[in-house]
């Protein structure tokens, strides 16, 4: 309550009334004094004076009161009424402004406050105001947001938020990829980490990082299983992926809901904030596991004929050198050896030229009946006195491919040597080439000992041996030169069996030449017009004599 | 949405980590299984006895889950679905747990065959382990989104393994009969094939308790 002047002044009035009184009073009955000429007793009185003036004060105070709350009372009601015209006023003038939001470019706001009466012009501006510092923060925001997903998404680990919570917050698709997540993951944020990820070891190391406030790094497995296939038929193996997993807590604020874990003494689940990297290394480990093959089958290769060498020194030592005929075999036999250790560096040291792409190729057009002649010419000898008939047969006429005639003559004569290699005497090597799409197609068909299905897929891999005893020689090199000289002729090669015992063909597709694709072209424009006139029903001219032997009927196009 | 009260949020959290904790333990044992077969298919005698050495930590974490479904009975008093939720969570751990000691077994048999003689490959194997892998995927999924269609499909497909392991049986007994040097080792590739044929035994069981947890009625999948 308010202390208002007139209370004050009161209460001053009727106090100053009873003390004045009490002191007269005191005075009067002081010995020679004249009695005061009053009826009452002087007590009575005071009282009395003092009572009229506390009710004065009081009736004052009253009635300032009273004044007061009407006046607050009146105010509030105006502030209301003003309140709901506002209301009103603003709700029709966004009413008035909804139509002509469609045709404008204006923005809302002002449109808006071009309608509300003169007197809201203020609080409108305010709002107004408040509106666009709100829509500056908003899209911000926005933008920030953008940023980071785009941010996420170019890096090339893969990566995953999670919230205190053990939320996935954010995830990018590299994840998702190695994760097998369906799409690029952002369905999944919300979900718990464990729910999305599906691979405890990722998790653990976020909970490892977590307990121990401190990155850590694991070498996981991961095991892609997509439910998306049809479940009845399983696909056979999975791509199992190696990835390095990097897990980094963040700096936890307060306790977070995951300390109050199930279970009363441990903590089940103390996935928490923190981020996971995933790096695939499983291209990394595959070529480190090729080079250490690499290395292992070379220094076996060179071990084998060093091996031979010495023990031929060593029994030339021991006395085999004073048997002049037994000194000369082993002569022979260190010879033997030798070369094949000269052999094996030179196709090393070729395969990685050619893998390298330092081999130059003199491409030109080349005849293919060329390269088959020459190659056959040069190992006829050898086969016929291995016993084994060696045949040619290519189809005529075909046109010119674009190769270096001394690589792809390097390639046949591979070829041919393993054909004769393991062929039994009696048996049959065939050369062939042909007509193949775009391209030549050469052939090597032996009635050898043939290749088993397992066999083929590894032939052209380096220092694989069919035939693992090793007692054909050879260095295991010469396929896999042969498959990177036709890929450095933009060809292909492959090989065919059916199987153990019953022969085996190796391919090679080499593309055509311009010109010997522009021949084909020409023969095939020519025979479509023969074919074209004489479906016509035109007489048929000169042209039609054109129908060579060995074109086909339809041509097929390159 | 008026906000939940501090101590049914707690609640929840808890039972939404019982439910990650299956997905946890179904990752362990998908990847002892796979593990298992795969250092059978290379002869890697560490990676086998890893597997078998692995083996306690699953058992470890069925105690885990366990331990929380026990605590959330005593402390929480759920109702209907959260009750069927909680009894259905320690089934299907338990029903985990038994696939993790399958994986081990496969593997303490794979360290015996590895040292024996090499014999050819069993290529039902590779197939009997993926659809192990698959199926136990697909009851999890399930189990995920309480789908009892998903746990009856998945449970359908235990046919295949039984298949698969007849013509195991039927495989090594031929192998036997024609070469008495190969018993001991295609007895062990037997037991290995049964190991395998029971993990399927298992899914189905954690398929029939998904069903029971989306229906509330139980049903007996195995003659199915």
């Amino acid at each position: 309550m308010k202390i208002d002047l007139h209370v004050v002044v009161g209460a001053l009035i009727s106090l100053a009334w009873f003390v004045g009184q009490w002191f007269l009073s005191a005075v009067g009955r002081a010995p020679g004094a004249d009695p005061l000429p009053m009826a009452m007793s002087d007590p009575a009185w005071a009282l009395l004076t003092g009572s009229v003036g506390l009710a004065f004060g009081s009736f004052g105070a009253f009635v300032v009161y009273r004044t007061d709350q009407g006046r607050q009372a009146a105010s509030r009601e105006a502030f209301a009424v003003s309140a709901s015209r506002l209301r009103q006023s603003v709700r029709h003038a966004v009413e008035a402004t909804s139509p002509e939001l469609m045709n404008s470019d204006a923005p809302a706001s002002a449109l808006v406050a071009s309608r509300l009466p003169e007197e809201a012009e203020p609080l409108a501006e305010a709002l107004v105001d408040v509106a666009r510092t709100l829509e500056t923060h908003r899209e911000s925001v926005v933008r920030e947001r953008v940023r980071v997903r785009q941010t996420l998404a170019s890096i090339a680990e893969g990566l995953i938020i999670s919230s205190e919570e053990g939320r996935v917050v954010a995830v990018n698709p590299e994840a998702a990829r190695l994760l097998d997540l369906p799409g690029d993951g952002s369905s999944l944020v919300g979900q718990s980490l464990v729910t999305a990820v599906r691979d405890y070891e990722v998790t653990e190391t976020l909970i490892k990082a977590i307990e121990t406030r401190a990155p850590v790094t694991r070498h996981v497995r991961l095991l892609p299983f997509s439910t998306m296939g049809e479940p009845s038929m399983p696909r056979r193996g999975t791509s199992v992926r190696l990835v390095k997993v990097s897990a980094v807590p963040f700096a936890s604020q307060g306790r977070s809901p995951s300390d109050v874990g199930v279970g009363s003494s441990r903590r089940t689940s103390g996935v928490g904030a923190g981020v996971i990297f995933l790096e695939d290394e499983t291209e990394l480990r595959r070529s480190e596991s090729i080079r250490r093959d690499f290395v292992a089958n070379v220094s076996h290769e060179l071990r084998t004929p060093l091996a031979s060498l010495k023990a031929l020194v060593e029994t030339l030592e021991e006395g085999a050198l004073d048997d002049p005929p037994a000194a000369r075999e082993f002569l022979r036999l260190m010879h033997v050896e030798v070369d094949s250790l000269t052999q094996l560096v030179f196709e090393l040291l070729e395969l990685s030229q050619i893998e390298s792409g330092q081999a130059e190729m003199e491409k030109r057009p080349v005849a293919p009946i060329t390269l088959l002649e020459t190659a056959y010419r040069r190992l006829r000898t050898q086969a016929t006195r291995t016993g084994i008939d060696l045949r040619l047969a290519a189809e005529h006429a075909l046109p010119m491919i674009n190769a270096d005639p001394m690589r792809v003559g390097q390639v046949l004569l591979n070829l041919l040597q393993n054909a004769i290699k393991f062929t039994p005497e009696g048996g049959v090597v065939t050369l062939t080439a042909s007509r193949d799409g775009g391209g030549i197609r050469f052939g090597v068909t032996d009635t050898g000992i043939g290749i088993s299905r397992e066999d083929l897929t590894r032939l052209f891999e380096r220092f694989f041996k069919v035939d693992r005893s090793r007692a054909s020689g050879g260095t295991g090199l010469g396929l896999a030169i042969a498959k990177h000289l036709v890929q450095a002729h933009g060809g292909v090669i492959g090989a065919y069996s059916l199987g153990e015992g019953h022969g085996s063909t190796v391919w090679f597709v080499l593309p055509l030449s311009a010109e010997g694709d522009a021949l084909v072209n020409q023969k095939a424009s020519i025979a479509s017009q023969t074919r074209g006139a004489l479906t016509s029903g035109d007489d048929v001219d000169g042209t039609p004599s054109i129908a060579v032997p060995g074109v086909p009927a339809t041509p097929a196009m390159p | 949405m008026a906000r939940e009260p501090e101590n049914r949020k707690a609640y929840h959290f808890q039972l939404a980590q019982l439910g990650d904790e299956i997905l946890t333990m179904g990752s362990m044992v998908d990847k002892a299984l796979e593990r298992s077969m795969d250092a059978l298919a290379r002869r890697d005698v560490d990676q086998a006895r890893q597997v078998v050495a692995d083996d306690s930590l699953i058992n470890a974490k069925r105690m885990g889950v366990e331990d929380g479904a026990v605590v959330l009975l005593a402390t929480q008093q759920p109702m209907a679905s959260d009750l069927r939720f909680i009894t259905s969570v320690e089934h299907i751990a338990t029903d985990l747990e038994r696939m993790g000691d399958h994986a081990s077994s496969i593997s303490r048999l794979s360290v015996k065959l590895c040292a024996e003689p090499p014999m050819r490959s069993v290529d039902e194997f590779p197939r009997m382990i993926a659809s192990c892998r698959q199926r136990l995927r697909l009851a999890l999924d399930a189990f995920l989104e309480r789908d009892a269609e998903k746990a009856l499909a998945c449970a359908r497909q235990d046919v295949e393994l039984d298949q698969l392991q007849d013509s195991v049986y039927d495989l090594m007994l031929s192998t036997m009969e024609k070469d008495g040097s190969t018993i001991v080792r295609a007895t062990y590739l037997l037991w290995i094939a049964h190991n395998l044929e029971r993990v399927g035994d298992h899914i189905t069981n954690v398929c029939e308790r998904v069903i029971y947890l989306a229906k509330g009625r139980r049903e007996e999948l195995d003659e199915a």
